[in-house]
């Protein structure tokens, strides 16, 4: 039975790919060492634009050809108050640029000007060597490192120095437990239920949040913030998970990549922390199938976030305390309780 | 009695939804069509595969172990037709409602009238609209160029004018379309879909088919009284289903072996119901209503109307939507014990983050229970306000969606329906148990034997008859005397209380004669008359007459509302 993977691990192989939404430039080369804001590649976006109608500016008649009024060719940069077009009759009429700006297009008598073009960069967003060049899309960067995927990101990514305060892996964050000493590094934490903490966060200013959990009425909040927020088990009061625990306590203090993406089911970048390190590893499996002496976790309900062993697959189904049928798993816990639950509410940790 | 079978096949419909891609087969068993099973297996057209093929694979290979019939010869490929040796299917219908939502961007001249209509048409498939364009917008011509641009739409659905009428108002809008689609690089170009005056739309496609597709479509207002969305939306689904096709590895290769054009799901749920629709009795309408995990599905087919509107909220993914569109207390208030809500909210939200999940605890599963009474509720107020006359008086009534579905026990899935849609006059509600309703509509372009017979087999199951009168009566007081008359001639008489739920004793399949007399001035059914009583079968769980009174007041007071939901539970056995 196919399952779902999240990795939580110490050292793998990391393999990520950085592109662009539709053709641009390619800014690295293959084999080129990257860090997390190196721009793998880049693409000017439509900003805002300007439709200057030179025909009614200039009151023209349909009898006069355009060409032989505008001044300015598709691809013209034109400064404020540059002339688009000009007809010399009794009097001569100008019709000028409104802003700095470049000329987009030409359309009938109507001059599209691009006045903020905007320039899309996609990041390597991790430190790495760039193994593949995608032609005009971007490249593939790979490095070695600790890997901890979330379930929850609020679409910032940043790099910084991690800092592990938790004593225990459901450790509440309070508003006196954040000072200046904190001050461009990420936080690592395991619990939040108040709003204020996350915004005087962004007052030290934190650089980022690793979050074990955090109460769901938060997430208007954190969607508001650019500092980059990422929840490893979900909403509620949830531990971080024994293995997550060990990696964050363990590595204060290094350099890391908050990747704290939005996570749908059809995007390719899911909330992860990525800590390099300096050691190879092999890659590490994406798709699994449930097997007994599996570590898996318990996504929902009241045993969410906890860990623990797959005993078994039962064969057929069981009733459960709700009342519903379903396929069941045995999983000998942490702490050395068996629990049984439907399958469908675990996922492997790998 | 349905018509003879002259050429049977078998039929594999596969569905792939955001949770789950489902294999469901179909054939002839001793010469009618039926169900005969369907394979499941987790969606993969999404992270770490997106690939359709993957899923579709594995529930062909759990339908297998279910059927033992071999339906993929040894190099994996799908026997089709099927063989005399009884391997392989002989058709294949798809469907689909995973993938990401389009973004579409609708365009009409008045607000009230012609983007009204497209905003209506623009429902019916899975999508969300990002911006709209028309005569009533204020915004100067570059602040929508940049909106369009922004928005970066992958669809662009136009209508406006009626055959003959406006026509320069259109082409300043397709102007500044053309204008958006040249800006674009061309990869990122939305396809045009124009239904608007048919005078003009060669024009239009001429137009803008320089830069970008574009499809045409009957208008969706040929006169300025008569909307006729149904053409449109046929172009619109079949749109979505090659945009859905081209970007997710896997199906363009399926569908390109089906029989009929692939469907979003939704769009082949509405068509199975405005099928039975002219089955049944017309002048009453169906109703259809499927709670997915991601997306609900509204469709309604009555003599004059057809309505179908999809909503992003669901019982998986589309649980976080439910709480943007409600307040928390929407959802409590159907909880029959204490919970704190700010642990509602964070379940809600946790089963947001794995809608594959299941509830295991009571509680887990009265909160999931309250989201799908909350979802149902809001997609039906949606529904009508989109076509205001559509009523609330249906016959039958179909659900499906596994958060209704799937419960301990059929009295859940009636409880849920009833204060969900909260139906009014007589009804039959039916149990779409196995989700067969958008394969079945897939099939009927080209069988319409088989959706009949499997509909009217054991592969849906009829839940209850349901009266729900109306009466401004106080709470407590008869409202109804009911005489109901079995097939054996005995009898049993009772008073209805209004703001009571009222089980009868009719067994599945059973049927009697009910007589009602109103009192105090209650409509027992605003479309008909019932004078001598009427014909009723009992469902799984009975008849059950619903006194509770429209729309449903719950008390404020928490522990008389909580004992009152229990008192309701129990009056239909648990």
């Amino acid at each position: 039975m196919l399952a779902p993977v999240t990795h939580m691990l110490a050292l793998t192989h990391i393999r990520r790919r950085r592109l662009l939404p539709f053709p641009g430039q390619v800014m690295v080369r293959l084999g080129q060492s990257v860090k997390p804001a190196d721009v793998i590649a880049q693409v000017a976006r439509p900003g805002s634009h300007l439709i200057v109608d030179v025909r009614r500016m200039l009151r023209l008649p349909p009898s006069v050809k355009m060409d032989q009024v505008l001044q300015v060719h598709q691809g013209d940069k034109v400064e404020k108050d540059m002339p688009l077009g000009e007809y010399e009759g009794m009097f001569t009429r100008i019709a000028r640029a409104p802003e700095d700006g470049t000329v987009v297009m030409i359309q009938g008598g109507r001059v599209v000007l691009e006045t903020a073009p905007e320039i899309l960069h996609v990041f390597a967003e991790m430190s790495g060597e760039v193994t593949e060049i995608i032609p005009e899309r971007g490249a593939w960067v790979e490095t070695d490192g600790a890997l901890l995927q979330g379930v929850w990101g609020n679409d910032h990514t940043i790099s910084a120095l991690l800092m592990t305060r938790m004593s225990s892996p459901d450790e509440t964050l309070d508003v006196n437990r954040l000072d200046v000493s904190m001050r461009g590094g990420i936080l690592a934490v395991g619990h939040c239920s108040n709003a204020d903490v996350l915004r005087i966060a962004t007052e030290i200013p934190l650089r980022g949040l690793i979050l074990g959990s955090m109460t769901a009425d938060l997430v208007p909040v954190a969607e508001k913030l650019t500092m980059p927020i990422l929840v490893l088990e979900g909403f509620g009061k949830i531990p971080v998970n024994p293995l997550a625990y060990k990696i964050l306590t363990s590595s204060d203090q290094r350099e890391i990549s908050l990747l704290a993406h939005r996570w749908t089911p059809y995007a390719a970048n899911r909330p992860e922390v990525v800590i390099p390190l300096n050691a190879a590893a092999e890659y590490p499996n994406d798709t699994a199938q449930f097997r007994p002496g599996q570590m898996v976790r318990v996504n929902t309900g009241k045993n969410a976030g906890r860990c623990g062993k797959l005993s078994q697959i039962r064969p057929g189904v069981r009733v459960f305390p709700s009342g519903l049928t379903a396929q069941a798993a045995d999983l000998q816990m942490e702490d050395g309780t068996e629990i049984c639950l439907p399958v469908a509410n675990l996922d492997v940790l790998e | 009695m349905t018509p003879t079978l002259v050429d049977p096949e078998s039929v594999l419909a596969i569905d792939f939804g955001s949770v789950n891609t489902r294999a469901m087969l179909f054939d002839v068993v001793e010469g009618e069509y039926n169900f005969i099973a369907a394979g499941l297996a987790p969606c993969t057209m999404g992270a770490p595969y997106f690939d359709a093929l993957e899923s579709f694979h594995l529930a062909l290979t759990h339908l297998k172990r279910i059927t033992g019939r071999t339906l993929l010869d040894d190099e994996e490929s799908l026997i089709l037709p099927g063989r005399d040796d009884g391997t392989g299917i002989d058709r294949l219908v798809v469907t689909f409602s995973a993938g990401e939502e389009l973004k579409i961007v609708v365009t009409g001249l008045l607000a009230d009238v012609s983007l009204e209509s497209v905003q209506r048409a623009a429902s019916a498939v899975y999508g969300r609209v990002v911006d709209s364009l028309s005569l009533a917008d204020r915004r100067r011509s570059e602040v929508q160029l940049d909106a369009l641009l922004q928005a970066r739409p992958d669809l662009i659905l136009m209508a406006g004018g009626t055959d003959g009428g406006a026509s320069r108002s259109i082409m300043r809008l397709a102007d500044l379309v053309a204008l958006t689609c040249r800006l674009l690089p061309r990869e990122t170009r939305p396809e045009i879909i124009f239904a608007g005056n048919q005078t003009i739309a060669n024009k239009i496609k001429d137009g803008l088919g320089k830069w970008t597709t574009v499809h045409l479509a009957p208008n969706l207002r040929p006169t300025i009284d008569l909307e006729d969305p149904s053409p449109a939306q046929n172009v619109l689904s079949q749109v979505a289903a090659e945009i859905r096709s081209r970007r997710t590895h896997g199906l363009e290769g399926l569908s390109s072996l089906a029989s009929a054009p692939t469907l979003p799901t939704a769009a082949a749920f509405g068509r199975m119901v405005r099928f039975l629709g002219q089955l049944f009795d017309r002048s009453k309408g169906v109703l259809g209503v499927d709670v997915g995990a991601s997306w609900t599905t509204v469709a309604a087919a009555t003599e004059k109307t057809y309505a179908l509107n999809l909503s992003p909220l669901g019982s998986g993914a589309g649980a976080a939507e439910v709480l943007v569109q409600s307040t928390l207390a929407d959802i409590t208030r159907w909880l029959p014990i204490h919970m704190s809500a700010e642990e509602v909210r964070d379940r809600i939200f946790q089963k947001s983050l794995h809608p594959a999940s299941l509830p295991e605890s009571a509680e887990d599963l009265l909160i999931e229970q309250a989201v799908a009474r909350q979802i149902m509720r809001l997609s039906m107020a949606q529904t009508q306000a989109r076509w205001p006359n559509l009523g609330y008086s249906f016959e039958p009534m179909l659900v499906s969606g596994a958060a209704v579905t799937h419960t301990p026990t059929p009295q859940q899935s009636l409880m849920m329906i009833l204060d969900g849609l909260q139906p009014i006059g007589l009804t039959t509600i039916i149990l779409d148990q196995n989700g067969l309703t958008p394969a079945l509509g897939a099939i009927a372009s080209f069988n319409s034997i088989l959706p009949v017979q499997v509909f009217e087999s054991g592969a849906f199951l009829s839940l209850a008859t349901v009266i729900c009168p109306v009466s401004s009566a106080r709470e407590g007081t008869p409202i109804l005397h009911a005489r109901l008359q079995y097939e054996n001639g005995e009898e049993d008489v009772f008073e209805v209380l209004k703001g009571s739920l009222l089980s009868l004793p009719l067994r599945l399949g059973v049927t009697g004669k009910l007589y009602l007399q109103a009192l105090r001035g209650t409509t027992i059914d605003p479309r008909l008359r019932p004078a001598g009583g009427f014909k009723i079968t009992g469902g799984i769980c009975g008849a059950v007459i619903d006194a509770r009174g429209r729309p449903l007041n719950l008390p404020v007071e928490d522990a008389r509302r909580r004992e009152l939901l229990k008192k309701w539970a129990l009056a239909l056995g648990g």
